[in-house]
C-alpha cells in the first residue's frame, strides 16, 4: 500500500492471519483417555487464545478465519461465550468469520460485536481496508456451483478472497484474486490460482486425531504491493501416525530397541499411534499392551500390531511333531480366512508349547 | 545318516581337537573331560547358537566361549542320503548375526540345508532334537507309568517334556470363559451406555426447543433492558428539573426569610461599620463603668496618706539632705571600724618573744658598751690564737721530744746534745706560754656569757649571741614606738565619733526616730518619702480620671440613642439581635446569589432548556421486570449450560460405547477362535495318534521283547500307550515295575519313537551318561542291547565312570 505523507510516498504492508478449522468444542478421538481428552480439548481453545495473544505481540489487526470455528451444529453456550469473549476484549483486531459447514446456525445468538465480522450466503461481502479489499462468501448447497459467477474484483486492489470447501481452483482464475484463504482440509496447502494469486488451506488450529497428523498452526500473511504468506507452526502438540516395520524382531526387547530407535526424535509431549508392521516369525509375541506401556512417557500412545505371522506352510510338510498337525490342518481347512489362519496358528503355538495367550 | 569326524578349533575347553566317529563310539571320561561340551559341539553345528541378550540367562554361546579366546567354532563331517557333507562354523561372541555357516556338500559349498542344517535333515526343531536325539540320565529317568505315557505322547508330539494336551484344552477353555465373562460385562455396559447416549441424546433433542426459548428470552431481556435506559433517561432528565426548581425553590424561600428581617428595620438596614460601631460603644460604656467603680483608692491607701503627712508635716526632707545623713552615717560607722580596729589588742608573737627577754624595757646603754667592748677584746684575742697553727699540746710534744733527742745526744755529742736541749727548752716555754693565755680567754668567755644569760640568751658562741642581743634590742625599740603612735590615734577616732554621733541624733530626733538604728533610721524616712509621694499621685489621678469617664460615658449613650433614632429601631431591640438579623441577611442574600448562579449553571450544564411534558416512568417497575427477565434468561442460560455439561459426557460415552463395541467384537471372535483352536489342536492330536500309535506300539513291542531278556518280564503296551508287564500270567500296572525297569522303558519307546519319525535314516543317537540308576545286572543286559542296536543306529555314548563303560566295565 502507498500512502503520501509529507509529499513523500511511503510504503506500508499489513500483518494479518489466515487459520480455520479450530473446531471448538470438537469431539476427540474415541482412542483418548478421559484425561487426555480433556487436555487436548482445553488446548484447543487454549492455544486459540494464544493465537490471538499472538496477533497482538505482532501488531496484527486482522484475523481471517476461514470456516469451522464450531466444531457442532449447536455449540455449547460455554464454547461460544470464550470465543465472544475474546473477540469483545480485542476490539483493536478485526475478527474476519466466514461460517464453514460446521457452523451451522446455533440458537445460541450473540449480539452484534462490532470486531467481529462476518459473511453473507447468498451474495459477496466486502470489507475494505485501504488498498485492501477482503471478500468472502458463505458456501451451501444451494450456491456451492453458482457463487464462482459472482465473484467480482477491482483489478487495482489487492483482493483477498475467503471460502470454505473443497473449490474449485480452475473456476476462480483470472478473478483477480490475489489470495484465497481457504478453510476445510485439516492440513496446510498452498497452489497458484493464476498468475496473479495464490490460494491456501491453513489447516486446522490444532489436531485432534490420527487423521490430521503432522505440523498444525495458523498462516501469517505481509500484505503489501503482494501478500507474502507462510505458515506457522503454533500448536503446542504434534500427532504422529507411523508404520514401524519390525520384521527380523525376535522378541520385545528388539521391537522396543526399533521403535525407540524410529521415535528417538520425536518429543514426549506428542501423540502417537504406532502401526507395527513387517513379518514376524512364528514365537514372536506382540502384545499391544505391554509395547505402549513400554513407551507410555509419549502424552498419548497407540500401538497396533499390523504384523504378518511368517509361515512357511512347506515347513510343516514333513513335521511329524504335534504342532505340524496342527499347523497342516489350519491350513488345510479353507473355512478360515487367512488372518484367521493366522490367529489361530499363533495362538495355538502358544497354547502348545506353554505361553501366555492373549 | 551317519557322523563322520568333528574338528573344533576352539570351543569350551576344546581347542584344535579331532575325533572320528564309530558306530558305537564311546567317551569314558571323568567329569570336566568335557562331554557335554562334545555334545553341545555337535547340537551348535546342526543348529547354531543363540544370541546372548540382556535378558537372556547362561546359554550355550556364553557358557562356551573359548577359555583362551581364539576362533570359536570348528566342523562337523556327516553323511546324509549318499552325501557327504561337512558343516563349518564360526561363532560370534555375542550374536548370531555375526555367525558364519558354509556347508559343503562333497566338498562343494552349498546351500541347500538352509540356515538351519538340523531341520533339513532331521524335519525337528532343535528342542526336538534335544528331546530325541540327545538323551541323558534325567530326560530317561520317569518313575509311573502315567509319566511313561505323557512322555510318549510329548515325544509325539513335539512338545516340552511337561506338556499335557489336556491341561493345554483346560487352559484354553478356561482363557475362552474369562473372554465370555468379559464379553457378557462388555454386553451389559454396552447396552447401558446406548441407554445413557439415548438420554444424552433426548436431552440434546430437547435444547433445541431451550435454545430457541433462550433466544426468545434474551430478546425479551434485551427490549426490557433498553426500555428501562429510554425510561432511565427521561427519568434522569425529570430528576435534573427537579433538581433545578429544587434550588429555585430554596433561593425563594431565603428571599422570603431576608423580607421578613427587614420588616424590622423600616428606614434601612444599619451598615455593618455602623452596628461595629454602637457595639464598641456599648463595650466602652461597660469598661468605663467598670473603671469608674474601680477606680477609687482604698481607704487603707488614704489612712496611710494621712499618716506619712501627719509625720512629715513639720519637716520635709529632700533628697540632698537624705544623701548628707547618708554620708554622715557612712562616715559614723567608718570612724566606729577604725575605732574598733585600734582598739583591738594587736601585739604580735615577735613582740611577745621579746618581752621574754627584756620584760617590757629595753637595756640601758651601758650594759651593751660593756658587753660590747668586752666582746671585742675577747674577739681579738680568740683571733690571735686562732692565727697560731700549733696547739699547746703540740708544742709541749715537741718540746719533750727536743728534749729527749738532746739529752741522748749529751752522750754522744754534747754540743749538739746542748742544741736540742735548748731548743727543747725555749719550746717548752713557748708552749707554757700558750697555754697561760688560753686558760686567761675562757674566763673572759664565761663572764660575758653570764651577762648574755642576764637576758635569757644562751649557747657557747659569743659571736652568734652577740649578734642576736644587738638584733633584738633594735627591733623591741622599734616595736615600743608603734604602740605609742597607735594609741594616740584611737583618741583623735574616738572624738570624731562622739561629735557625729551628737549630730545624727539630733537629726533622728526630729521624725520621732531616736532609738532607731541610724541606717534603718534613714532607710525608714526614704521608705516614708517614696509612698507620700506615690499614694499622693494617685489620690489626685484618681480624681481627674473619675471625672473624665463620667464625661464619656454621657457622650456614648447618646450616640446610641442616635443610632436607634436614625433607622427607627425600637430601644427594646438589642444591638446584639440587630447585628444578628444583619449577618442573617448578609447570609441570606449570599446564598441566595450562590444558588441562584447554581440554578443557572445547573440548567446551563444539563441542557434544561424547556421543562419536559412526559410524566416520568415507574422506573422500579421497570427495572423488577427488566430483573425478572434478566434472572429468566439467566436461570435458562444455566439450565442449558448445566444440560450441556451433563450432556458434554456423550461424546465420552460415545467413544466408550465404540470402544467396547470393538472390543466386544474381537472377544467375540477371539471366542469363537478359541472353540476352532480347541477343535483343531484335538483334531491334530488324533491324527497324529492315528499316525504314529501302531507303528510305535509295533516298534514297542519288538524292542520289549528285546528288553524282556532285561527285564525279565514280558512288557505290553495298549493303544493309547499304557503299559502293563506279565508276571505269573497277569498283566499288572507299569506302576509295581522298578525304577530303572522304567528307565528301561523310556529308552524302548524312544527308540520305538525314532524309528518311527526316521524310517528311511534315521539320526545317531546321543548317550550322555543315561543308566546311572541302573544295577550291573541291567546295565550288563541294556549294554548289550545297545550294541547290538548299534549296527542299525550311530551311537555316540558318554560315561564317566568305568562300571558304565562298554571297554572297561562290561563285556563289549
Amino acid at each position: 500500500m502507498e500512502y503520501i505523507v509529507f509529499f513523500v510516498k511511503v510504503k506500508f504492508s499489513m500483518k494479518m492471519i489466515h487459520c480455520a478449522d479450530i473446531h471448538l468444542g470438537a469431539k476427540l478421538n474415541s482412542k483418548y483417555s478421559y484425561e487426555v481428552a480433556n487436555v487436548l480439548k482445553s488446548e484447543i481453545l487454549k492455544t486459540f487464545s494464544e493465537m490471538i495473544d499472538y496477533a497482538n505481540e505482532n501488531g496484527i489487526h486482522l484475523i481471517l478465519m476461514s470456516g469451522d470455528v464450531f466444531d457442532k451444529d449447536k455449540p455449547t453456550i460455554k464454547d461460544k461465550d470464550y470465543f465472544y469473549k475474546l473477540v469483545k476484549n480485542n476490539p483493536h483486531i478485526d475478527f474476519l468469520y466466514l461460517k464453514g459447514n460446521h457452523d451451522k446456525e446455533g440458537a445460541y445468538i450473540e449480539n452484534e460485536i462490532s470486531n467481529l465480522k462476518t459473511f453473507k450466503k447468498n451474495e459477496i461481502t466486502t470489507y475494505e481496508y485501504g488498498d485492501i479489499n477482503i471478500s468472502g462468501i458463505e458456501i451451501s448447497p444451494d450456491n456451492e456451483k453458482s457463487f464462482y459467477s459472482q465473484i467480482s474484483l477491482k483489478d487495482d486492489k489487492i483482493n483477498i478472497f475467503m471460502l470454505h470447501g473443497e473449490v474449485n481452483i480452475n473456476e476462480l482464475k483470472n478473478k483477480n484474486i490475489d489470495y484465497l484463504a481457504l478453510g476445510h482440509l485439516h492440513s496446510f496447502k498452498r497452489g497458484r490460482i493464476d498468475d496473479r494469486g495464490e490460494w491456501a488451506y491453513s489447516g486446522c488450529l490444532v489436531g485432534r486425531g490420527f487423521d490430521e497428523c503432522g505440523e498444525k498452526g495458523f498462516i501469517v500473511l505481509d500484505v503489501g504491493e503482494k501478500v507474502d504468506f507462510d505458515f506457522l507452526k503454533f500448536a503446542h502438540r504434534t500427532i504422529y501416525d507411523l508404520n514401524i516395520d519390525i520384521t527380523g524382531a525376535s522378541d520385545l526387547f528388539d521391537t522396543e530397541m526399533t521403535l525407540k530407535q524410529v521415535c528417538s526424535d520425536i518429543g514426549t509431549d506428542n501423540l502417537l499411534r504406532i502401526n507395527l508392521i513387517g513379518d514376524l516369525s512364528v514365537g514372536m509375541d506382540i502384545n499391544e499392551k505391554d509395547i505402549e506401556m513400554l513407551l507410555s512417557s509419549y502424552f498419548f500412545i497407540e500401538v497396533k500390531d499390523k504384523t504378518n505371522l511368517k509361515i512357511n506352510v512347506s515347513d510343516y510338510n514333513d513335521d511329524k511333531s504335534l504342532l505340524g498337525e496342527f499347523v497342516r490342518g489350519i491350513y488345510n481347512n479353507n473355512n478360515y480366512t487367512e488372518e484367521e489362519k493366522h490367529r489361530l496358528i499363533s495362538m495355538g503355538l502358544k497354547a502348545l508349547t506353554g505361553r501366555e495367550m492373549e | 545318516m551317519r557322523l563322520i569326524s568333528l574338528h573344533i578349533n576352539n570351543y569350551g575347553k576344546f581347542s584344535n581337537f579331532d575325533y572320528e566317529f564309530k558306530n558305537f563310539s564311546e567317551i569314558c571320561e571323568d567329569n570336566g573331560y568335557g562331554k557335554s561340551t562334545l555334545a553341545s559341539f555337535i547340537k551348535a553345528m546342526f543348529y547354531g547358537l543363540e544370541t546372548i541378550k540382556s535378558t537372556t540367562k547362561f546359554n550355550d554361546r556364553k557358557h562356551y566361549y573359548p577359555f583362551a579366546g581364539g576362533r570359536f567354532g570348528g566342523n562337523l563331517v556327516f553323511e546324509f542320503s549318499g552325501f557327504t557333507y561337512r558343516l563349518e562354523r564360526d561363532f560370534d561372541e555375542k550374536s548370531y548375526v555375526k555367525d558364519s555357516l558354509l556347508v559343503y556338500k562333497n566338498n562343494s559349498v552349498t546351500d541347500e540345508l538352509g540356515d538351519i542344517p538340523g531341520l533339513a535333515i532331521f524335519g525337528i526343531n532343535k528342542e526336538s532334537f534335544e528331546r530325541l536325539i540327545s538323551i541323558d540320565s534325567e530326560k530317561i529317568n520317569i518313575e509311573t507309568d502315567s509319566d511313561i505315557n505323557k512322555k510318549l505322547n510329548n515325544y509325539v508330539e513335539n512338545v516340552s517334556e511337561d506338556f499335557d494336551i489336556d491341561k493345554v484344552i483346560k487352559s484354553i477353555r478356561e482363557k475362552k470363559k474369562e473372554k465370555r465373562e468379559k464379553v457378557l460385562y462388555l454386553k451389559d455396559k454396552i447396552k447401558n451406555l446406548k441407554i445413557e447416549i439415548a438420554n444424552f441424546q433426548q436431552i440434546k433433542n430437547n435444547l433445541d426447543f431451550k435454545y430457541e426459548k433462550l433466544n426468545t428470552l434474551k430478546k425479551e431481556k434485551d427490549d426490557s433492558l433498553t426500555e428501562y435506559e429510554k425510561a432511565s433517561r427521561e427519568e434522569t432528565v425529570l430528576e435534573k428539573w427537579k433538581n433545578y426548581e429544587s434550588i429555585i425553590n430554596d433561593v425563594n424561600d431565603k428571599s422570603k426569610e431576608i423580607d421578613k428581617i427587614r420588616q424590622f428595620y423600616l428606614k434601612g438596614i444599619p451598615e455593618e461599620s455602623e452596628i461595629a460601631d454602637i457595639e464598641s460603644l456599648k463595650l466602652k460604656i461597660n469598661g468605663w463603668k467598670t473603671a469608674l467603680n474601680d477606680g477609687n483608692v482604698s481607704v487603707l491607701s488614704v489612712n496611710e496618706y494621712e499618716r506619712l503627712n501627719v509625720k512629715y508635716k513639720n519637716h520635709m526632707p529632700n533628697s540632698k539632705e537624705i544623701q548628707s545623713i547618708e554620708n554622715l552615717i557612712t562616715e559614723y560607722e567608718e570612724t566606729e571600724k577604725k575605732i574598733q580596729k585600734l582598739t583591738v589588742s594587736d601585739k604580735s608573737e615577735r613582740k611577745k618573744e621579746l618581752d621574754k627577754h627584756f620584760l617590757g624595757v629595753l637595756p640601758n646603754n651601758n650594759d651593751s658598751a660593756t658587753i660590747e667592748n668586752k666582746l671585742s677584746k675577747l674577739e681579738e684575742e680568740v683571733n690571735k690564737c686562732k692565727k697560731t697553727t700549733v696547739t699547746d699540746k703540740t708544742l709541749f710534744i715537741v718540746s719533750a721530744i727536743l728534749l729527749a733527742i738532746g739529752f741522748c745526744f749529751l752522750f754522744i755529742v754534747k754540743t749538739v746534745g746542748f742544741f736540742f736541749l735548748a731548743f727543747g727548752a725555749s719550746v717548752l716555754i713557748v708552749a707554757l706560754f700558750m697555754y697561760y693565755y688560753s686558760k686567761l680567754n675562757t674566763e673572759h668567755k664565761n663572764k660575758l656569757l653570764n651577762l648574755f644569760a642576764k637576758y635569757r640568751y644562751t649557747g657557747e658562741d659569743l659571736g652568734v649571741l652577740m649578734y642576736q642581743f644587738k638584733n633584738d634590742i633594735y627591733e623591741y625599740e622599734q616595736l615600743i614606738l608603734l604602740e605609742e603612735e597607735k594609741q594616740n590615734q584611737l583618741r583623735t577616732e574616738q572624738e570624731i565619733l562622739i561629735s557625729i554621733r551628737s549630730k545624727l541624733d539630733d537629726y533622728f530626733l526630729l521624725f520621732d526616730l531616736n532609738n532607731v538604728a541610724y541606717r534603718k533610721a534613714i532607710e525608714e524616712i526614704k521608705t516614708d518619702l517614696v509612698k507620700l509621694i506615690t499614694l499622693k499621685n494617685t489620690v489626685e489621678l484618681a480624681e481627674k480620671v473619675r471625672k473624665d469617664l463620667v464625661v464619656n460615658i454621657d457622650k456614648a449613650i447618646s450616640e446610641i440613642k442616635n443610632f436607634y433614632f436614625k433607622y427607627s429601631i425600637s430601644d427594646l431591640k438589642r444591638i446584639e439581635d440587630i447585628k444578628k438579623d444583619c449577618d442573617e441577611i448578609k447570609r441570606l442574600t449570599i446564598e441566595v446569589k450562590e444558588k441562584t448562579d447554581k440554578a443557572l449553571k445547573f440548567k446551563f450544564d444539563n441542557g434544561l432548556d424547556k421543562k419536559p411534558e412526559y410524566e416520568g416512568l415507574d422506573l422500579e417497575f421497570l427495572r423488577i421486570e427488566m430483573d425478572r427477565k434478566n434472572s429468566d434468561y439467566n436461570y435458562l442460560k444455566q439450565e442449558i449450560e448445566n444440560l450441556e455439561d451433563k450432556i458434554s459426557d456423550l461424546d465420552e460415552k460415545k467413544s466408550q460405547l465404540e470402544k467396547s463395541e470393538e472390543e466386544k467384537l474381537k472377544y467375540d471372535t477371539d471366542l469363537r477362535l478359541y472353540d476352532c483352536l480347541i477343535e483343531e489342536i484335538g483334531k491334530a492330536d488324533q491324527v497324529l495318534k492315528d499316525k504314529y500309535v501302531a507303528p510305535i506300539k509295533d516298534k514297542f513291542v519288538f524292542y520289549a521283547n528285546l528288553l524282556e531278556k532285561v527285564v525279565g518280564e514280558k512288557v505290553v503296551m495298549d493303544k493309547n500307550y499304557k503299559v502293563y508287564f506279565d508276571r505269573n500270567g497277569v498283566l499288572r500296572s507299569s506302576e509295581h515295575l522298578s525304577g530303572g525297569n522304567l528307565s528301561i522303558c523310556s529308552l524302548c519307546f524312544r527308540l520305538a519313537l525314532l524309528d518311527n519319525m526316521f524310517e528311511k535314516e534315521k539320526p545317531f543317537i546321543i548317550m550322555d551318561d543315561p543308566f546311572l540308576s541302573l544295577d550291573s545286572n541291567h546295565l550288563k543286559k541294556v549294554m548289550d542291547l545297545i550294541k547290538s542296536l548299534s549296527s542299525d543306529m550311530q551311537i555316540l555314548y558318554f560315561c564317566c565312570h568305568e562300571s558304565r563303560s562298554f571297554y572297561y566295565g562290561l563285556t563289549v
